[in-house]
């Protein structure tokens, strides 16, 4: 019965040891990778407001386009005029341009998705922790816990409790890392999906702009030709 | 005696250790599933962007087959041999061996995660309307394996009681408190499919205790994730970078196009309004060469010279009278150009 604990003991030790280097290089890996999180998010939140930025470019692409269809009617009716006094008079009977459309348009009002802006807000917040957490301002905490491992290791007393207490801290320590990183990966997933649905909506908005730039397009082409036979 | 007391000290120091890691692989396995669906949610908006479609089922349906019979069934098939080890050994007091079969049966839950991740993904990439043949498919593997998962964790439940009876009070606490985390874990982690409800199963795994080298694995592996995922993120901003300057450049195109046309638009409107300058002019001219040859005709010359000057007059107004209808009308088509209308306004002004 006794072989069975003896067994355990010289590699008791080592392992402890063992244990408390790698606990350490566990904790120091989950905090590089808390602050690689915190800079995703930062990315993240970045590249969102330029996607919406371009949205609203779009926009206004689709507005001229409009504007400029209306034009070429517009024109349209002035080369009927010019070409005979007949074809103007014919275009009194015709029905009015619409007018009021330009007007309605005149304020544009870009509705940016609003998961998508909820999900930047509670990013933005975050923006203190990333000052935290990133490698180079924390090199003054590192020092302080190599100095508290140099103590323990040098200590002949095989006396468990201090070096559990370490141990512990470095859970801890961990532990609260991983949280964080939880927190903030659910963040990071509420952006993605509010990117996602903002993608979509601009898919659409690049297909209609196609569709119409192409029949401008065509449009201005025959005006061209017409003006040139006058 | 005072020596192996001394053992069960350190023992116990390590079984602390070991528990508390413990709780670390219970959050790193929570996190496991929150980076995969991030991680899936941002492929999917790559996506959208690279306008892929969808894929028909029959194309995966061979490698979903193969999960469905032969990597998950599989897992199984070792699940069960783990548990009828762990059954021995608690029988036989070999607390070491079972230890061991704890870890191993552990990371054979982990490889059938895995698996059951992979199957779920390609669901993903499935078309709408297959979908429900699809879970006609995978309804009968996923129930089995959720049932041989609880029955693994009953008897992993009542062996780590076994287990915990050598410890001492201290573990008790750090024990319930990984039983709260654990449910935590299970109501905070997002459903997507049904197969959700395995991981969660798979991480009330609790009274496991596994050795530091399954804590460190996980979190290697974790660590990986979390760089893929920084990779994906950085790659998009610069996607989104590029675009900025296409659009830049559509904007301006459209911009200068949208001006010209108006100038042309201008130019047209001014134009008609010469044409009907000539008119009166036309009308005129043509009214003095009609009127004046008849009055000639008529032979009274003064009645000649008036008849052409009135011939004169009314072609003017004639013409006058069509050149404000005209007028009108090219002002009502360009009122609908605000600066159109500004430039008429000056104009009669």
């Amino acid at each position: 019965m006794s072989a069975v604990p003896r067994s355990y003991n010289p590699f008791a030790e080592d392992e402890e040891e063992d244990v408390l280097r790698r606990s350490a290089s566990t904790a120091d890996s989950t905090t590089r990778s808390l602050s690689l999180l915190y800079e995703s998010e930062r990315i993240g939140v970045a590249a969102s407001e330029e996607l919406v930025r371009q949205g609203e470019a779009l926009k206004r692409t689709e507005q001229m386009v409009d504007k400029m269809d209306q034009d070429l009617k517009t024109s349209q009716r002035h080369i009927n005029s010019i070409k005979s006094v007949w074809g103007g008079l014919v275009n009194y009977f015709k029905a009015k341009p619409p007018e009021s459309k330009p007007e309605q348009n005149g304020a544009p009002e870009y509705y940016a998705n609003s998961m998508l802006k909820e999900a930047m807000m509670s990013s933005k917040e975050q923006e203190s922790k990333y000052q935290e957490s990133h490698p180079n301002l924390r090199k003054l905490d590192n020092s302080d816990n190599d100095f508290n491992k140099a103590d323990l290791v040098s200590s002949v007393q095989r006396d468990a409790y201090p070096k559990n207490q370490q141990l512990r801290a470095y859970h801890q320590k961990i532990d609260t890392n991983l949280d964080e990183m939880s927190s903030g990966l659910s963040r990071l997933k509420s952006l993605a999906l509010g990117l996602q649905t903002e993608i979509e909506e601009q898919d659409d908005m690049l297909d209609r702009l196609t569709k119409k730039v192409e029949t401008l397009d065509v449009n201005i082409k025959n005006t061209d030709r017409k003006v040139r036979q006058l | 005696m005072p020596l192996s007391r001394q053992n069960s000290g350190i023992y116990q120091v390590l079984r602390e250790s070991a528990l508390l890691l413990f709780q670390t692989t219970v959050s790193q396995e929570f996190l496991h599933s929150k980076v995969y669906w991030t991680t899936v949610d941002l492929k999917a908006a790559f996506r959208m962007s690279e306008d892929e479609e969808k894929v028909k089922l029959r194309r995966i349906e061979p490698a979903i087959q193969k999960f469905i019979k032969v990597a998950i069934p599989t897992d199984l098939e070792r699940l069960r041999k783990h548990q009828i080890n762990i059954e021995k050994y608690q029988r036989c007091r070999l607390w070491d061996r079972l230890h061991e079969e704890h870890i191993n049966a552990g990371r054979t839950v982990q490889q059938l995660r895995a698996n059951m991740r992979e199957m779920e993904k390609l669901c993903l990439r499935v078309r709408q309307e297959d979908i429900p043949v699809l879970q006609r498919m995978i309804n009968p593997i996923k129930e089995e394996a959720s049932t041989a998962i609880k029955d693994f964790l009953q008897l992993h439940s009542e062996s780590a009681e076994e287990l915990k009876k050598q410890l001492k009070g201290q573990e008790d606490a750090s024990l319930t408190r990984s039983a709260t985390l654990g449910q935590e874990t299970l109501y905070n982690t997002e459903v997507k499919d049904g197969s959700q409800s395995l991981i969660q199963i798979s991480s009330s795994c609790l009274p496991e205790i596994p050795q530091e080298e399954n804590a460190a694995e996980s979190w290697e592996s974790l660590e990986g994730d979390l760089i893929e995922l920084n990779q994906l993120v950085t790659e998009f901003s610069l996607l989104v970078c590029s675009q900025q300057e296409k659009i830049d450049r559509i904007e301006d195109h459209v911009n200068s196009a949208a001006a010209n046309v108006e100038e042309g638009t201008k130019n047209l409107g001014k134009a008609a309004k010469y044409k009907l300058a000539a008119l009166p002019v036309a009308g005129a001219v043509i009214g003095g060469v009609v009127g004046g040859p008849i009055g000639l005709l008529a032979g009274f010359k003064v009645a000649g010279v008036a008849a052409a000057l009135g011939g004169g007059i009314l072609g003017f107004t004639g013409g006058k009278l069509i050149q404000r209808k005209k007028q009108k009308m090219i002002e009502q088509v360009s009122s609908s150009c605000p600066e159109l209308s500004h430039q008429s306004a000056k104009k009669s002004s």
